[in-house]
């Protein structure tokens, strides 16, 4: 497995407020993994991932994700960083004034992505969601399970190989939280990474992926799997009707074999427009400085 | 920039006018309230300054000629007054139309002339000048040309017309330049509320890997769009109000035996300054709005 993500001895202290969020914070994320970071409010989880965003530097120590060292980075190449990157909030920051559709297309819009590479990704993405039927509707008219979904769409969008998750379920009942890990559960078979903020273990249990758990900005513990929680995994009275229904319904098709032919196709057409849009991409760098 | 991103964001910039139009609307009257205040002011100046011509143009060297002097002497004295630089025209009064003036005005005490022949008075050239700030220089050298008997000028007045016209000038433009900024720091203060209301959008973008300039760009297109709308809006305003002042204004300017500037002589003009202001404070307020949160904000894991 390649490495993807590596933090080494990695310490955050905000000087305004004197906070150390993170104390020499040191992990270590192979491509292809799913991690659930668990920890309570105040332990360090939102700065981890602000500092895997690039959005904030840290004080002392080493990040390097997707082969981009953090720490050096131009400011002119973060965007293009950011781009091997899906993030998935808990509040879901969709735009209210755009349909389902176009929420998912504006993530590829906004890197300049062609149209007809739009009109065949994002009902892709939509069907893989469960939410081709509900391409036209607006935000608003969505469950919130259903946001979620389209979030994770916009995630998807420009084919990151990393997906970070702040919280998804957090705004949903269990039952849609279930669905929600189910779904970033198949894009992590697909080999996908999947980092995961959470609070509720039930949800860590029940997938049981490894578990590292941050306490006052340190690595409290490290586990390959989920053995050494003690709570109760999620149980559906039938659990086969609540899990990924929705889009084998819609798309007619088993998600496995979307993954395997039809994203291809896709990606196919993404990897050929990313050489286009390199070409261009030191005019736009010299810009974004 | 690719050609498709380049059509989306200003299909975007169109867009985000109608879906944010209650503060388009904020900024467009911002706009049209600051570009019809310029527009006044400009055409205040053009309605002064013609004035101040026309008085200028009173304001004439009466250039006595010799007596005795031939047809060739007096035609050779006009051909040296046109050649000076600052003379405009040269106008020939014949002694006998001035004497038959001298007695319009006398009016009920023109008996007094009687008896008098034209001949007491010389023949003269009124002559007109260009620029009143010379004046004096002009009235100088043709003091020193063959067959001028004397010269009769006002330079008090000339010189007095000419401080009215420079001081108008520098208030005027000083007028201008003030607005010209205030303008831009209210519509770049309420382009930033359009962008604080975006916000949201601004931090999907940034999360999605979108470069500063693809985030900036939907913003100009916007600016440049709501000063084309602002300078037409405020094309039509300033001609409505310009109307209505030109009852009164005409009146002011028929005592000078004057006319008010016609707003048709100088549409085009007006709204050149009216687009040259509009689409430059509309996109440079954008940018300045923008880069500043750009930089104050470079939150993309956190909602503001």
């Amino acid at each position: 497995m390649l490495l993807l993500i590596k933090f080494e001895s990695v310490s955050k202290v905000y000087e305004d407020t004197n906070t150390k969020a993170l104390n020499n914070f040191s992990v270590e994320i192979e491509t292809g993994e799913f991690v659930f970071i668990v920890g309570s409010s105040g332990a360090g989880k939102s700065t981890l991932l602000k500092l895997m965003m690039r959005e904030e530097v840290p004080t002392s120590g080493t990040i390097n994700i997707n082969g981009f060292d953090l720490n050096n980075i131009k400011k002119s190449k973060i965007p293009y960083f950011r781009r091997t990157l899906g993030i998935v909030f808990q509040d879901f920051r969709l735009i209210q004034t755009m349909n389902v559709y176009d929420n998912v297309a504006y993530a590829m819009r906004v890197i300049g992505s062609r149209e007809n590479a739009i009109r065949k990704r994002v009902p892709y993405l939509l069907g893989l969601v469960g939410l081709n039927s509900k391409a036209r509707s607006k935000p608003n008219q969505l469950s919130g399970g259903e946001q979620q979904r389209v979030a994770l769409a916009r995630a998807l969008a420009n084919n990151a190989n990393t997906i970070i998750a702040d919280e998804p379920t957090g705004n949903v009942d269990p039952k849609m939280s279930y669905e929600i890990v189910d779904l970033l559960n198949h894009i992590n078979a697909d080999g996908t990474t999947v980092i995961m903020v959470t609070h509720d273990l039930h949800l860590v249990k029940t997938f049981n992926h490894r578990v590292i758990t941050i306490k006052n900005g340190v690595i409290e513990s490290d586990y390959p799997d989920a053995s050494h929680i003690d709570v109760e995994p999620y149980k559906f009275d039938n659990p086969e009707d609540a899990v990924g229904s929705y889009f084998v319904e819609e798309s007619g098709d088993d998600l496995d074999y979307l993954f395997q032919n039809y994203a291809i196709d896709v990606v196919d057409d993404i990897e050929s427009e990313d050489a286009e849009v390199s070409s261009t991409q030191s005019s736009e760098e010299a810009d974004a400085e | 920039m690719k050609g498709a991103s380049l059509g989306y964001l200003t299909r975007e910039g169109f867009r985000n006018i109608w879906v944010n139009r209650l503060l388009t609307l904020a900024t467009v009257f911002v706009l049209v309230s600051c570009l019809v205040i310029v527009g006044s002011g400009t055409l205040i100046y053009l309605n002064i300054t013609t004035a101040l011509d026309l008085i200028g143009a009173q304001n004439v060297i009466m250039v006595f000629i010799e007596d005795g002097s031939s047809q060739e002497q007096m035609d050779a004295l006009k051909t040296q007054l046109l050649a000076l630089d600052n003379v405009a025209n040269v106008e020939f009064v014949a002694k006998e139309d001035a004497f038959e003036r001298q007695k319009a005005e006398y009016g009920e005490k023109a008996a007094l002339l009687d008896g008098l022949s034209a001949d007491i008075l010389p023949d003269a050239y009124k002559v007109t000048v260009k620029d009143l700030t010379a004046f004096d220089a002009t009235a100088s050298d043709i003091k020193g040309l063959e067959y001028v008997l004397q010269i009769r000028e006002n330079s008090e007045l000339a010189g007095k017309i000419a401080s009215i016209r420079n001081a108008v000038s520098y208030v005027c433009i000083g007028i201008v330049a003030v607005l010209f900024f205030v303008s831009l720091f209210i519509v770049s203060n309420t382009i930033r509320i359009t962008i604080f209301n975006r916000r949201l959008e601004i931090s999907i973008m940034k999360a999605v890997g979108a470069t500063n300039t693809f985030i900036r760009w939907p913003f100009i297109v916007e600016g440049v769009l709501l000063g084309v709308f602002s300078a037409v809006i405020a094309l039509g305003l300033q001609y409505a109000l310009y109307s209505v002042a030109c009852i009164w204004l005409s009146d002011i300017m028929a005592t000078i035996g004057g006319t008010v500037v016609a707003f048709a002589d100088y549409i085009v003009f007006v709204f050149a300054i009216f687009m040259f202001i509009g689409v430059f404070i509309g996109s440079f307020g954008s940018v300045i709005s923008l880069n500043k949160y750009l930089k104050e904000h470079n939150n993309v894991v956190e909602n503001d």
